[in-house]
């Protein structure tokens, strides 16, 4: 079910209702039968994949908390390689099987597998790390083993954050599941306004700039120059507004209920650098491959060159999680390089600024450094979005060559759709601009009611007048 | 004590005493927004009732009645992109339009002509175009949101609500069909007098200046054995019942099978089943049919864009042949002249 569906604006206010009404032993169970239904709502069957994972790691957490040594390692690994097999084998098969079948091609043998008919199950690399983060923490005796089935079930398949995260933490989701929640109204309403800024962020902004940057890069080798540059940027905004906005729902739906998820999401493009860009980016992916990845390969702690090593690998595992394409893993890799760069040109750079007599606070050097961040970060997301690596190619080589094409050649986007993303763009950049300075609920709240309530009211119909609501998914399902 | 709210940096804030309870506010809060929704409503609702292209502009300006055509052209795309009724209302002499509408079937054809009659005097001729695919039984409706700002013309609505139920929430429910079908975009552009030039129509006809494309070569190589168009229980049922309509009102009828592609049409492998369906219900009604699918135009690909649509070039060749014919029919009925 997408949250932006009309199923789902019957299905939240129902389950949250009901989940009030029902006394707190009864709750985990009408929790996972929501769950199970918001899952089935894409394709029903797959809900055996989810259960398979939930079974084999339900088991093999039990397994090593109770044994040691070799076999308490041998149930780790036998969780883990049977957890990553589902996510290789819907995920990567037809990947792995093309590229071979190319390589057999280039050297003139016959490859015989066929691929795979299979649909990537809806937000499969999600629940796969939230299930490994549970027995890996399980194994490092970090957390004890969850022994009431339902309730670790619910860990996995928690239906605001089942598809496309928060990555959740066992230690922080779990115990939640146990403790009771009252009705609360302010944090009910604060939960609501969270869910009402992810809407906008998504059907107004997100959607509005899919059909620009769908016309672009469905076909990028018709344009060239300032179009491809603008449908790169628009881009940057459409999956932060797409991705930040689900992450938002996500939250506020839970936060309604009384869970309170991890924050996902912190301005990325204020970064004034990429190091700082992926401490507020997908922040629970982030620091999930940071916690079970990069410090597992020594970190930061080993020699010079094998932390850079330790660094590119890291993110080239990222941009393959992001998917099965030569464009994702370069996108990743790319990101990885950039910050390996960042290490090393770092003397050179406070060189110069020695040198210039420019002192890092200034605002002019922060306003430089963002604009280099982003501007950096755009040239990865051409990798990321595009269909193919010839795509790529292309828009790399043409996007700086001068072009006649109009700006807004593309059918379905006119200067309508333009003046209101670029005005809800705005009004984006000044409620994060102001959430930074203290949050704007309190502010709201010192209102008096008839000033209050229009202006929530002119918000919402705002959303409904001006958002795209013809069932688009959310991009970050496909992963 | 004055209530408070604290912020994020423990800052805190003096809170407005709240006029009621949260209970009540629980409850005026989202009764008031639903009692909003009814004026944004109609507001959106004359935005689409303004807009002049595409097809909510032809179904305004049937819905408006003041067309008062002599000569009725209705149909699908089809007759949309091939009968220009400026021709043809110079060679017949009677002022033609064309209330063809894109991707609509026969059942909501027949709506638009009963709606049509509701708000007009009864022109002298309808010509309904017919296609291949005619006589298929409808399972939808094809362009929702162009129903929007008319579901209170009951022809209309029903023909959508037999198709989908749905349509009766988008009917007693505000702003659901609007946000639902993207209908919001097109009434706020009618509200501020924003028209869509690709969308313009000259008396309902709209011009394809385009030339072959490759739509067809597709279209080959998916069905390279060919296709079966059901003829259906409900297909015959709708043209019966325009047929019927036309009689119970005195109106001469033509069904005009327009221009398809030569290649395309040996693609159909029941063509003759659906031929002989068109043929036997119209001599029931003693309807003639105007077969065009071998007329030389069906066979010049420069007439056409694709396998089923002429181009504007193909469109204006047809449209003088259809005059031409049309004039000489007035000519020879005496009851039309």
């Amino acid at each position: 079910m997408l949250f932006n569906s009309h199923q789902f604006a019957i299905f939240f206010p129902v389950v949250t209702l009901l989940y009030f009404m029902l006394p707190h032993r009864a709750r985990w169970g009408l929790l996972l039968a929501a769950s199970c239904a918001f899952y089935m709502a894409f394709v029903p069957a797959y809900i055996l994949i989810l259960a398979v994972t939930i079974i084999i790691d339900y088991v093999a957490a039990i397994y090593i908390d109770k044994t040691s040594g070799r076999f308490k390692k041998l149930w780790l690994v036998g969780s883990i390689v049977s957890t990553c097999l589902v996510l290789v084998v819907f995920k990567y098969f037809n990947f792995i099987n093309a590229n071979l079948d190319a390589l057999a091609h280039f050297i003139g043998w016959n490859y015989p597998v066929k691929a795979l008919g299979f649909l990537l199950p809806i937000g499969l690399s999600f629940h796969t790390f939230q299930s490994l983060s549970y027995v890996i923490e399980v194994y490092r005796g970090h957390l004890k083993p969850e022994r009431h089935f339902g309730i670790y079930s619910l860990y996995v398949m928690f239906y605001p954050q089942l598809v496309a995260g928060p990555i959740e933490r066992p230690q922080n989701l779990l115990h939640q599941f146990r403790e009771p929640h009252r009705f609360d109204y302010d944090r009910v309403t604060s939960g609501l306004w969270l869910m009402a800024w992810g809407f906008f962020k998504k059907c107004v902004i997100a959607d509005r700039l899919a059909v620009y940057v769908n016309g672009i890069y469905g076909h990028p080798t018709e344009f060239s120059g300032l179009v491809l540059v603008l449908a790169t940027v628009a881009f940057a905004y459409q999956i932060y507004c797409d991705f930040s906005g689900y992450s938002d729902i996500a939250i506020g739906t839970a936060r309604v209920m009384g869970f309170k998820l991890m924050t996902n999401f912190n301005r990325p493009y204020a970064s004034t650098s990429i190091a700082e860009f992926w401490k507020r980016w997908h922040i629970s992916l982030s620091t999930w491959f940071r916690d079970y990845v990069y410090l597992p390969l020594g970190g930061n702690r080993v020699p010079r060159a094998r932390w850079y090593f330790n660094l590119l690998l890291t993110f080239v595992i990222s941009g393959l999680w992001h998917g099965a394409n030569w464009t994702f893993i370069l996108w990743g890799a790319l990101n990885g390089f950039y910050l390996v760069m960042g290490l090393v040109s770092a003397p050179f750079r406070a060189m110069v600024k020695r040198t210039l007599g420019m002192a890092p606070e200034e605002a002019g050097s922060q306003f430089f450094r963002t604009a280099c961040t982003f501007a950096l970060t755009c040239f990865a997301w051409i990798f990321f979005r595009s269909n193919t690596m010839a795509d790529a190619w292309h828009i790399v080589t043409h996007f700086w060559r001068p072009s006649n094409a109009p700006l807004f050649a593309v059918p379905g986007f006119s200067a309508y759709d333009a003046v209101i993303v670029l005005f809800a763009m705005a009004v984006l950049e000044m409620g994060q601009w102001l959430q930074q300075r203290g949050e704007i609920r309190p502010y709201l709240r010192r209102l008096p009611v008839p000033i209050r309530w229009p202006l929530y009211y002119a918000f919402l119909f705002f959303i409904l007048v001006f958002g795209l609501f013809q069932r688009s998914q959310f991009i970050y399902f496909q992963f | 004590m004055e209530p408070s709210t604290r912020s994020s940096d423990g800052q805190l804030f003096p809170t407005a005493r709240p006029c009621c309870g949260f209970r009540a506010r629980l409850v005026w809060f989202p009764l008031i927004f639903l009692t909003l929704c009814w004026p944004v409503q109609l507001l959106l609702i004359r935005g689409l009732n303004q807009c002049e292209g595409g097809n909510v502009g032809t179904l305004n300006q049937v819905v408006r009645g003041s067309l008062d055509a002599q000569i009725l052209i209705s149909g699908s795309s089809r007759a949309v992109y091939h009968f220009d009724p400026r021709i043809i209302e110079r060679h017949a002499g009677k002022k033609t339009f064309n209330i063809g509408r894109d991707g609509t079937k026969l059942d909501e054809q027949l709506a638009l002509l009963k709606t049509y009659l509701r708000h007009h005097s009864k022109p002298e001729c309808v010509i309904q175009n017919l296609d291949g695919f005619s006589l298929r039984a409808n399972d939808g409706v094809t362009d929702p949101m162009q129903y929007m700002g008319s579901l209170k013309e009951p022809e209309l609505y029903q023909a959508a609500v037999s198709q989908r139920r749905y349509f009766m929430i988008y009917r007693y429910f505000p702003l659901v069909g609007f946000v639902r079908e993207g209908a919001i975009k097109p009434a706020i552009q009618g509200l501020l007098g924003i028209s869509d030039a690709a969308e313009n129509r000259f008396q309902g006809y709209r011009p394809q200046n385009l030339t072959w494309t490759s739509e067809f070569a597709t279209f080959k190589k998916q069905h390279a054995s060919g296709v079966e168009w059901p003829v259906d229980a409900g297909g015959r049922q709708a043209l019966q019942g325009i047929m019927e309509l036309c009689q119970k009102e005195g109106i001469k009828l033509v069904l005009v099978y327009s221009p398809e592609y030569i290649e395309s049409q040996l693609l159909t492998r029941n063509r003759s089943e659906i031929f002989n369906a068109f043929h036997s219900m119209a001599n029931a009604f003693q309807a003639p049919v105007w077969d065009y699918s071998q007329d030389p135009i069906s066979a010049d690909k420069n007439c056409f864009y694709n396998s089923q649509h002429l181009n504007q070039n193909g469109a204006s060749l047809f449209s003088e042949k259809v005059g031409n014919r049309l004039a000489n029919y007035y000519y020879s009925n005496p009851s039309l002249r």
